[in-house]
């Protein structure tokens, strides 16, 4: 079937629309940080420290009596070492437990609401931006008759999509959208760069790509590069709000840094950051295991040290490395969110370099 | 072809050839074409159809398959399943410092794997729920917790 064009210049038309869209919720993210209503927050942040203050106050008391005891075939440990203060954590900010995130008592809608305007307006133009991006994707697909993402510059757009998709769950179901004008922010730059740089029309697919195994291993790359996109954006902005905390400690910055003060805490970020790659690892393992039985069924043996190949496994190791380093002790937090970082890196590494540059069977990025 | 330098065999290495002004031709098996300037003819002689094939034999394939499967199984599971493991001690016949006969209760908690958090939040509700049933069993002193949370 010949390729669409009309509707490929529709696609197109739609990913202009979501870029623009996306730029605008940008700018409300960022106004809700300049204008917004910063009141709120530490209005929730004081009550949460006195709830927090009182759990301690009876778990405390009752340790101190019960304490000494212990308990049979549990190793001794000082008493509620699970509340004492988590080195690096903000002065000011609430400490460990899930009730960190006080706000989920309060429905979506309602808690929407209730952060003001900006947030507002930014939450509904980054989903009008996400159903504009949709479908341009959607579009792109009907106009090709095949999945959108068959080169680098479809695979770009497919994985920011996902990426938008998944943050926006994310965001409305963790009440995180003060994290939003990184995410969106690193989306706008990224679909820009990909419009830019290696715009590739609407054509079709090498032979060796004609398989259904494109669906199946290619629509789970995509996923879990959208998905490990967000959780990479996550690791800086915890890098950068660990950093500051740690300045703050020493005395080299003064606290209440307006942005970082209104971002949530940094346990959140941090176990925000552990749920999305939770949530992207085992699609990457299944995309990897995807991709093998394609190659056995195109190439004739499953596994063949391939470069991409090579590097999947690599971005494989070093995420698996991130949940193991999350549950050893010293290598939690700041560490482990470098190894993540890295794992992201390679798996750039691997879409820019070494399927641009390095001669390999997996060379269809279609960029020149 | 002979000198050792390895060639593709679906590109055509030019340097070194001279590029010659000839009226490009559609010749079937059996025709010639006169080169210009008498250089000789070029005749297609015919072809032969062929095939590239590749056989392997691997008898670890199914098995690397399967297990491929089962790490992926194991994996979904491990994330899914949150092990922790919470003790609830009663102990009688203690002396208050009220001079009065009492029970006392310990509640402790054990978390193997909180990677995403949330343990401590779960095991104080529990506590709570066990105060309050002794609180509207009879009005006795609250019970005591002891929250012992280890790391995964």
């Amino acid at each position: 079937m010949p390729v669409n064009v009309a509707l490929g210049h529709v696609s197109n038309a739609f990913l202009i629309a979501a870029l623009v869209i996306y730029s605008l919720s940008v700018i409300a993210f960022a106004g809700d940080f300049a204008f917004g209503r910063p009141r709120r927050a530490a209005v929730a942040r004081g009550q949460q420290a006195q709830d927090r203050a009182a759990a301690l106050a009876t778990v405390g008391a009752a340790g101190s009596t019960a304490g000494a005891s212990g308990l049979p075939g549990a190793p001794e440990v000082p008493p509620v070492p699970g509340a004492a203060p988590v080195p690096g954590a903000p002065a000011d900010g609430p400490v460990g437990g899930a009730d960190s995130m006080p706000e989920l008592a309060v429905p979506a809608l309602r808690a929407i609401r209730e952060a003001g305007r900006w947030v507002l307006a930014a939450l509904a133009l980054s989903s009008a931006g996400v159903l504009a991006h949709t479908a341009a994707v959607i579009t792109r697909g009907l106009a090709v008759h095949r999945a959108p993402w068959g080169n680098m510059y479809e695979f770009v757009t497919a994985l920011t999509c996902v990426a938008a998709i998944f943050f926006l769950f994310a965001m409305i179901r963790y009440r995180a959208w003060t994290l939003g004008v990184f995410v969106m922010g690193a989306v706008v730059v990224t679909l820009g760069l990909a419009e830019t740089l290696i715009y590739t029309a609407a054509g079709e697919l090498v032979p060796a790509l004609q398989s259904y195994w494109l669906d199946i291993h290619v629509t789970a790359m995509t996923l879990a590069t959208g998905i490990f996109f967000v959780a990479a954006v996550l690791g800086f902005v915890y890098l950068w709000v660990d950093r500051y905390a740690k300045r703050v400690t020493a005395g080299r910055a003064v606290p209440g840094n307006g942005i970082i003060r209104r971002l949530p805490s940094i346990e959140q970020i941090d176990r925000l950051t552990y749920r999305t790659i939770v949530f992207g690892f085992p699609v990457w393992t299944f995309g990897v295991i995807a991709g093998a039985i394609w190659a056995d069924q195109a190439w004739g043996r499953y596994w063949g040290w391939d470069p991409v190949e090579t590097w999947a496994f690599i971005t494989w190791v070093l995420y698996a490395a991130f949940l193991h380093a999350r549950a050893t002790a010293g290598w939690r937090g700041r560490r482990a969110h470098y190894i993540q970082l890295l794992g992201f890196t390679s798996l750039i590494f691997n879409i820019l370099v070494v399927q641009v540059f390095i001669a390999g069977l997996h060379s269809y990025a279609g960029v020149s | 072809v002979n000198t050792g330098v390895s060639q593709s065999v679906y590109q055509l290495d030019t340097s070194g050839m001279q590029r010659l002004t000839a009226n490009p031709q559609v010749l079937l098996p059996g025709q010639s074409l006169k080169l210009p300037g008498d250089r000789g003819t070029i005749t297609f002689t015919g072809y032969v159809p062929w095939v590239s094939l590749a056989i392997t034999h691997d008898p670890g394939q199914l098995p690397a398959l399967i297990c491929g499967i089962a790490a992926l199984g194991g994996l979904l599971i491990s994330f899914m399943i949150r092990r922790r493991r919470v003790f609830v001690r009663a102990t009688g016949g203690i002396r208050d410092r009220a001079g009065e006969h009492g029970t006392t209760v310990q509640v402790g908690g054990l978390a193997r794997t909180d990677a995403s958090g949330g343990f401590e939040a779960e095991f104080a509700a529990l506590a709570a729920e066990l105060r309050s049933a002794h609180e509207q069993a009879g009005p006795h002193q609250p019970p005591a917790a002891h929250h012992q949370h280890e790391g995964e």
